[in-house]
């Protein structure tokens, strides 16, 4: 039964990893067209975002089966559950790499408008930590891990800069709200890919060490401020 | 324990049947006395004990013998050459004994001067393939080239470091481990999965994701642990790529950069031809648009035939010692009435000290003027434009400065490329031929400086001239720094 579970845990693995090459591609080509919108690509991520769902749900089936058949301990149940919160975080993402794709397009009614090249620059920092939390989870490295889910500050420190460049932006040129706006919302979107790419992280040094860090900090204020 | 048992057993096989013989005799006989029966005892004994030291005595050389083997193996083992004397314990033990089982133990020692001659010349092959594995290992590691090996199975046998800076990943940990989980980039892996069905090369090129460099890759079968694997050879082509793709767009920019005032000529000229001489008060209007669009043909060839001149040096450069302040200033006075009839405030700071850079007069005074119009062109309606000349750290620094529309960030290193516009549509709009920024930057190149951007879309752009200053000057400025 032990070699049974375990073939259908590397074909989990396999089709876990096949899911974040797909959306690690539709978020470098969303991302993309910040610099260069097209709705060509847009319409091709919709349709790649639908497979992206199924692709979920499949996954999901998968793991509750090996639940169900199996019923497995320890490191095993750990990966398993693991997998299921990665997956359903990637399918987030592949959601927002849409969205992204979507506010560029929007940009493009505005062609003298320019996307800032600091949302280029968090843009590519935020995918930056998806693709080495995936590495974490390739490399069964919670070291690594600790260090993305740190990285997530900067990120919303670049957000917070930004959103107050584009208000200050709007207040300086109304007649350009509609393409301000569109960049408002990208940056958001950016802002939570990178907080989907920390809540992988956190899974991995669940999956790692078997302990939870999620909210770890507030909790511990929390219990300093109630003696 | 060992020793003992081994005792007991030589006394049952030769002391109890010698024992057991005397008594059989002395039964049989039955007139011997008691006396006699003791001594056979005695007698027995003794010939039991001879015999056990003797076997002792051959076992523990044997035993000698047999721990200098396996020394000799150990120390062949652990890397270490073999002590040389080869059984000469077992020889002078074999020569000396005359127990009937030296024949075996001479079968023993030709043996294992066999296994020792056998050790030695392998760990001779050893040491010359370990040596000839790191001199392979060294030229793997050493090429900029990525080189992957895949076993029957996509697993990943080999694979050098440039493999791991190619493919942006850091490279700990992957033999043994499938392309798919380390890497993770899908057309790499249908370039390996085309070239597992096919039988010959297999080459493909794909812009990586994060690096955006462009990586050619071709993959060959190979046989790799009895299986068909994969030598896969990745190499970094974006240099190579980007010059032609520069090519491309510069023969399409400059054939459409001629076309256009062409095709406003003849369409003024067919017009005119086709009646509208008779009108005369358009055809007035006609032959000046016609004079304008000539004219911008001849700046765009005069342009291009100067930057070719600079760019094969032919252009010869009258090099001399000049004051920065005075191009500087006339260049800025030249620009004023532009400036003032497009509502721009066309400031100028000069520099305190008298500075001298070594450069062509007409050479600086075309860079100057090529940045100044940038930015006056670029720099909307109430806009300003600062020039700054000043020097700092032994250069002589001009910083051109405005508070346009600003260059986006990716197009930054490519401002100077010949006939390279941000936005097409505006651009030409605007007049200037294209080749503005390729000339500043070929004179500079001339003269000995350097050229930075800074920019940011919607705030302005500032651009900095960096020059060597003249050593008349540079002795000068310690100077005045010293007496104050």
């Amino acid at each position: 039964m032990t070699v049974h579970m375990q073939l259908d845990l590397s074909e989990l693995h396999r089709e876990l990893l096949a899911m974040c090459t797909r959306v690690e591609d539709m978020i470098h080509r969303s991302v993309g067209q910040l610099s260069s919108p097209d709705f060509q690509v847009t319409r091709e991520l919709i349709q790649e975002d639908n497979e992206i769902d199924r692709w979920d749900v499949r996954i999901e089936d998968h793991c509750l089966k090996i639940l169900a058949l199996y019923q497995p301990v320890a490191v095993d149940l750990r990966r398993i559950t693991t997998v299921m919160k990665v997956a359903a975080e990637l399918e987030r993402v592949a959601d927002l790499a849409v969205s992204i794709s979507e506010r560029a397009c929007g940009l493009l009614n505005t062609p003298q408008f320019s996307v800032p090249s600091q949302l280029t620059e968090m843009a590519t920092r935020a995918v930056s930590m998806l693709h080495r939390s995936i590495d974490c989870y390739v490399d069964m490295d919670s070291q690594l891990a600790r260090q993305i889910c740190e990285e997530d500050d900067e990120i919303d420190r670049m957000n917070e800069e930004l959103i107050n460049d584009l208000i200050q932006r709007m207040h300086e040129s109304p007649d350009q709200i509609d393409a301000l706006l569109h960049l408002f919302s990208a940056v958001r979107t950016i802002e939570r890919v990178a907080d989907h790419a920390t809540n992988i992280a956190e899974d991995i040094v669940y999956l790692v060490e078997g302990k939870i860090i999620r909210h770890a900090g507030k909790f511990e204020r929390e219990d300093q401020a109630s003696p | 324990m060992q020793k003992l048992s081994e005792i007991l057993r030589v006394f049952v096989l030769v002391g109890l049947p010698a024992m057991g013989v005397v008594i059989v005799d002395a039964v049989a006989t039955s007139g011997i006395g008691l006396g006699m029966v003791t001594m056979a005892i005695l007698l027995s004994a003794l010939s039991a004990w001879l015999l056990i030291r003797s076997s002792i005595k051959q076992e523990q050389e044997f035993e000698t013998e047999c721990r200098r083997l396996s020394q000799t193996l150990r120390s062949l083992e652990s890397g270490t050459p073999p002590p040389n004397s080869t059984g000469e314990g077992l020889s002078s033990f074999v020569r000396n004994s005359n127990s009937p089982s030296s024949s075996t133990i001479q079968l023993f020692q030709k043996t294992s001067d066999e296994v020792v001659e056998f050790m030695n010349s392998l760990h001779q092959e050893n040491s010359q393939l370990g040596k000839s594995d790191a001199r392979y290992q060294s030229i793997l590691e050493a090429m900029s080239e990525g080189v992957l090996l895949i076993d029957c199975d996509g697993k990943i046998s080999f694979g050098n470091s440039s493999a791991g800076k190619l493919l942006d990943r850091d490279w700990k940990m992957i033999e043994g481990r499938h392309l798919w989980e380390v890497v993770r980039n899908t057309d790499l892996q249908s370039t390996i999965e085309i070239a597992f069905e096919s039988e010959g090369i297999v080459r493909h090129e794909f812009e990586h994701p994060r690096t955006k460099s462009i990586i050619g890759t071709s993959a060959v079968p190979i046989e790799v642990n009895d299986g068909q694997g994969l030598l896969i050879v990745l190499h970094d082509v974006t240099e190579l790529r980007r010059l032609e793709k520069m090519r491309r767009e510069f023969v399409s920019n400059v054939s459409h950069e001629l076309k256009t005032p062409l095709t406003a000529i003849q369409a003024y000229a067919d017009t005119l031809i086709e009646g509208g001489l008779e009108d005369v008060e358009n055809s007035q209007m006609f032959v000046e648009r016609i004079l304008d669009q000539a004219g911008r043909l001849q700046t765009l060839i005069q342009d291009m035939l100067r930057l070719a001149r600079i760019e094969s040096q032919a252009d010869a450069f009258q090099l001399q010692t000049i004051s920065l302040s005075e191009v500087l200033e006339s260049c800025v006075d030249a620009r004023q009435a532009v400036a003032r009839s497009r509502n721009v405030n066309l400031t100028y700071d000069p520099p305190t000290d008298e500075i001298s850079v070594v450069a062509d007069r007409e050479g600086l005074r075309t860079v100057f003027d090529n940045l100044i119009n940038n930015a006056l062109n670029y720099t909307a309606d109430q806009g300003a434009v600062s020039v700054r000349g000043f020097c700092h750290d032994g250069k002589a620094i001009v910083e051109v400065e405005d508070n346009g529309i600003g260059i986006p960030q990716e197009h930054q290193s490519r401002i100077f490329e010949r006939f390279y516009r941000v936005d097409k549509a505006r651009s030409r709009g605007m007049g200037g031929t294209g080749l503005g920024l390729a000339i500043v930057k070929h004179c500079m190149g001339v003269f000995g400086g350097e050229i930075e951007v800074e920019s940011e879309t919607g705030r302005g752009t500032l651009i900095r001239i960096l020059l060597p200053v003249s050593e008349q000057s540079a002795q000068l400025i310690e100077t005045v720094k010293g007496s104050t």
